[in-house]
């Protein structure tokens, strides 16, 4: 019992710890090294600007987070799909991974000012950069769980009788979900660039890489790095919130047993992909 | 085994080798610049522009050499990393704004003007050809900025002149060029100025544009780009800057007389920066922005005092120093 | 008869996997394929199951013939192929799920089976917590709970140690004699083929088909005493005999072509 507690609440201290420990560098530095405010702030000077410029830089923030968040969920939405499409067609696998690939080789900054110039300066474009960043991280982890399904497995799944729907169901798909989080963990980090990115191409909406590249304007290296700290904050609590989807998602990967729901003992098994059904069943 | 081992050593061999040469010729380099001195001048933007022509001149004729002077011409990462090289000590001379010279003293750089560049200010509102505006017509318009604070101070003050407010117009800010946005017919009108934008707008999108200048709209009417230096390296070499500038004052006066000749010599030294079209447009429009009644480069009180006010009550600056703490005459010469 | 099995052969790409092999089960028995490896013994299996279909030949489950299609038998793999997403339940009941639909008599017949075969307090565990000998009980019950009269068993004990190896015979005997299906098992052990089997298949050289069968007519229910008896020995003599010289002429085989 005590043993669990305290690793519970290192769990949390630690990290906590260890970012104090990287602002108290930072200031040393900054002191030691007598490095100018316009190239360095102090922290103090960071938290302070944060204070200051609330008014701003909240509903900054959120203007970021909506375009992060958006942006990831079509990423992810368009990636699962397209992987499962290229799982079941080795043709359409052949044709469409080069092209994945060249998507991501060309600088996201390149194309920013034509995705404005076609769909305008609103949400939009923000969007479609978060999701081209986060998607094909997506669609290779996919991929990949797809096509390493144990082979054996799936004739299995076939010796008892399964269509080739049920197969997908029951045996590739869940097989996915491991790798999937792999790569949303590293997307939820990704899209932040990926919404200051777009915020920086043009834009008629605020957001937190508006406020840094006016900041940077006015030699207020102070107010970028507010917003670059404030960036992190929302990577760490989307990363954060990924790692705990993924926890729930997948229970198998640390858990010996799947969470208790009350009312599980009298149904049976909770299912999951398996639907229950009260009258007696066929066998 | 063995070919592996193999293909390890050459490849060893390979990266020393370039590591050597690497060396051998970095060290000719410094053995022959150690009869000239070097003098770093950081830029105002990132990739090779027009405005460069002066010191290109001056250095590709030679002119700097025979002086003395290896001219070593250093773009900045990005737009607001040229007074922090500056201030930095990692650069000698920059070639900034107003602005720039003015957020920096403000904390407390080691910087000072030492010339002005333009004369004037030469920033506005920039239309479409056969689209005449006014500044009461904007209301309601799309006006295309960039980020920067100063861009919408301007912006308000000019707007202020037709008792309007920034809230009267839709703003669309981009990044790095805006002249896209206004061919496109995505913008109503843009900002910029007379010798980048507007000669975008006429070389590239072929059309004469429409153009209001901010200072005959209660803008003040201060000069852009300046000259600046790092104090202390002014201290340690006051004969240096004065060298720089004659040198620089006689590439001017050459470009200024020999338009065609100056861009030709820019397009040579930076192939791919700019069309000659363009190229030429720009310096054309930025030569009668150097006439001055106290010669190339020099300043005034009155290109501070105008400005400091509007900045103090737009919030941009909290302490304005005297002008005298921002420039100085004392390395243009006669 | 339960299961008939006649004339199939099979060949992979024009290499002849499996010669033409008759083969009749009758209901209730347990039955064995010994043979040297490669011989086909798996492809046999593939084909009865319905994986494969027969380069020619027919299988007959009741008089139906079930050539090529699968579903028919229960099938299990020296791999548990316990899906680590499902808990202990929930990979018993997979063959109800991959038909669409898992009732509650279906999961309460998964708890008693768990139950009654020694993994009362862990069915709802993830296979990940269970150790290899607790997995493949599992995937047998996974086979019985697929309802299917006949069962091939394909190596499944070979991934465990010995020790798990002999109480997971012995398990096996008890569940058969509890439930009197079908069942066709293949093994390397020669032991085992005769302690578990009423008759055990020797399968030739590749491609294999039958080269000689013996029934095993020792009394049940059989305890390990059994493995060290006279007629066993006997028995396990001649077996291995006939395996060890087919596997001579399969090295000769391979050596010629290589």
């Amino acid at each position: 019992m005590t043993r669990v507690r305290l690793r519970g609440s290192l769990q949390i201290l630690l990290p906590l710890l260890l970012t104090a420990a990287v602002f108290g560098i930072w200031d040393l530095v900054v002191r030691v090294f007598d490095i100018q405010p316009y190239v360095l702030p102090a922290p103090r000077a960071v938290f302070s600007q944060i204070g200051t410029d609330w008014d701003v830089l909240q509903p900054a923030m959120f203007q970021t987070i909506e375009e992060f968040v958006i942006g990831f969920a079509v990423g992810v939405a368009c990636g699962f799909v397209l992987a499962v499409a290229m799982g079941q067609s080795r043709i359409l696998q052949r044709g469409l991974y080069p092209l994945l690939i060249a998507s991501q080789a060309v600088p996201i900054i390149a194309i920013a000012a034509a995705l404005v110039i076609w769909l305008g300066f609103g949400l939009t474009p923000k969007i479609v950069i978060v999701a081209l960043i986060v998607f094909f991280p997506v669609v290779v982890n996919v991929l990949d769980g797809l096509t390493n399904v144990d082979r054996d497995a799936i004739a299995l799944a076939r010796a008892m009788g399964a269509n080739d729907f049920r197969i997908l169901l029951h045996i590739r798909l869940p097989a996915t979900l491991t790798p999937l989080f792999s790569a949303l963990k590293l997307a939820a980090t990704f899209s932040v660039t990926g919404a200051v990115l777009g915020e920086w191409s043009a834009s008629t909406t605020g957001g937190l890489g508006v406020y840094l590249l006016e900041q940077n304007s006015r030699l207020n290296t102070a107010g970028v790095f507010a917003a670059i700290l404030l960036l992190s904050a929302i990577g760490i609590v989307g990363f954060l919130l990924v790692a705990g989807a993924e926890q729930l998602a997948t229970p198998w990967r640390t858990r010996p047993t799947p969470r208790r729901l009350p009312f599980r003992r009298s149904r049976g098994v909770r299912g999951r992909a398996v639907p229950a059904s009260i009258k007696g069943g066929s066998s | 085994m063995k070919v592996r081992v193999g293909v390890v050593v050459a490849v060893v061999v390979a990266a020393l080798s370039v590591v050597a040469a690497y060396g051998t010729t970095r060290s000719a380099a410094s053995r022959d610049a150690t009869k000239l001195t070097t003098v770093r001048m950081v830029q105002e933007w990132p990739v090779a522009d027009g405005f460069w022509i002066p010191w290109i001149v001056a250095r590709d004729k030679g002119w700097y050499k025979a002086a003395g002077i290896n001219l070593q011409i250093i773009p900045p990462p990005t737009v607001a990393d040229t007074v922090k090289f500056l201030g930095t000590g990692r650069a000698d001379i920059g070639f900034t704004t107003i602005l720039d010279v003015i957020f920096a003293k403000e904390q407390n750089a080691p910087i000072v003007s030492i010339g002005a560049y333009s004369q004037s200010n030469n920033w506005g509102l920039i239309g479409r050809q056969g689209e005449k505006f006014t500044v009461a017509s904007l209301k309601g318009k799309t006006v295309g900025i960039y980020n920067d604070a100063w861009t919408k101070a301007q912006l308000s003050i000019m707007l202020r002149s037709a008792h309007l407010t920034l809230s009267d117009i839709k703003m669309v800010a981009a990044a790095s060029d805006v002249v896209p946005l206004l061919l496109a017919k995505k913008v109503d009108v843009a900002t910029g100025v007379t010798n980048a934008e507007a000669s975008e707008v006429r070389t590239i999108g072929h059309q004469k544009p429409f153009m209001l200048l901010a200072k005959d709209y209660g803008v003040p009417n201060s000069p852009i780009w300046l000259l600046a230096a790092n104090t202390s390296w002014l201290q340690k070499n006051p004969q240096l800057a004065k060298t720089w500038f004659k040198v620089t004052k006689r590439a001017l006066a050459w470009s200024i007389a020999n338009p065609v000749g100056a861009v030709k010599m820019f397009e040579k030294a930076y192939p791919k920066a700019e069309s000659f079209a363009y190229a030429l447009d720009q310096w054309k429009s930025t030569i009668p922005l150097f006439k001055s009644a106290g010669g190339y480069f020099h300043q005034t009180d009155a290109q501070w005092s105008s400005l400091l006010p509007a900045l103090k009550q737009e919030k941009l600056v909290k302490k304005p120093l005297p002008p005298k703490s921002y420039y100085t005459n004392a390395y243009i010469g006669g | 008869m339960k299961l008939h099995i006649e004339n199939v052969r099979h060949s992979f790409e024009g290499t002849p996997a499996l010669a033409p092999t008759t083969l009749d089960v009758e209901e209730g028995a347990f039955v064995s394929i010994v043979g040297p490896s490669g011989c086909g013994k798996s492809t046999l299996f593939n084909i009865i199951s319905g994986l494969i279909r027969p380069t020619a030949g027919r299988v007959l489950l009741d008089g139906r013939n079930v050539t090529g299609t699968t579903g028919h038998v229960g099938y299990m793999l020296q791999k548990d192929l316990l899906l680590p997403w499902r808990t202990v339940t929930e990979n018993i009941v997979l063959g109800a799920a991959l038909h669409g639909r898992v009732s509650r008599r279906d999961r309460e017949e998964a708890i008693a089976l768990a139950e009654r075969y020694g993994l009362a307090g862990f069915v709802d565990h993830f296979p990940h917590a269970l150790s290899g000998g607790m997995r493949q009980r599992v995937a047998l019950m996974r086979t019985l709970a697929f309802h299917k009269d006949v069962m091939l068993l394909d190596e499944p004990f070979g991934a465990l140690d010995s020790q798990t190896r002999l109480r997971m015979q012995q398990w096996l005997l008890d569940v058969w004699a509890d439930h009197g299906r079908t069942i066709l098992f293949i093994t390397h052990d020669v032991d085992e083929a005769i302690f578990l089997s009423d008759r055990v298949h020797v399968m030739s050289a590749r491609p294999g088909h039958i080269r000689a069968s013996f029934e095993i007519e020792l009394d049940r229910p059989r305890g390990f005493e059994l493995l060290t008896s006279d007629a066993f020995t006997e028995l396990k003599k001649e077996i291995l005999n006939l395996i060890y010289s087919e596997t001579l002429k399969q090295l000769e085989r391979e050596g010629e072509a290589a």
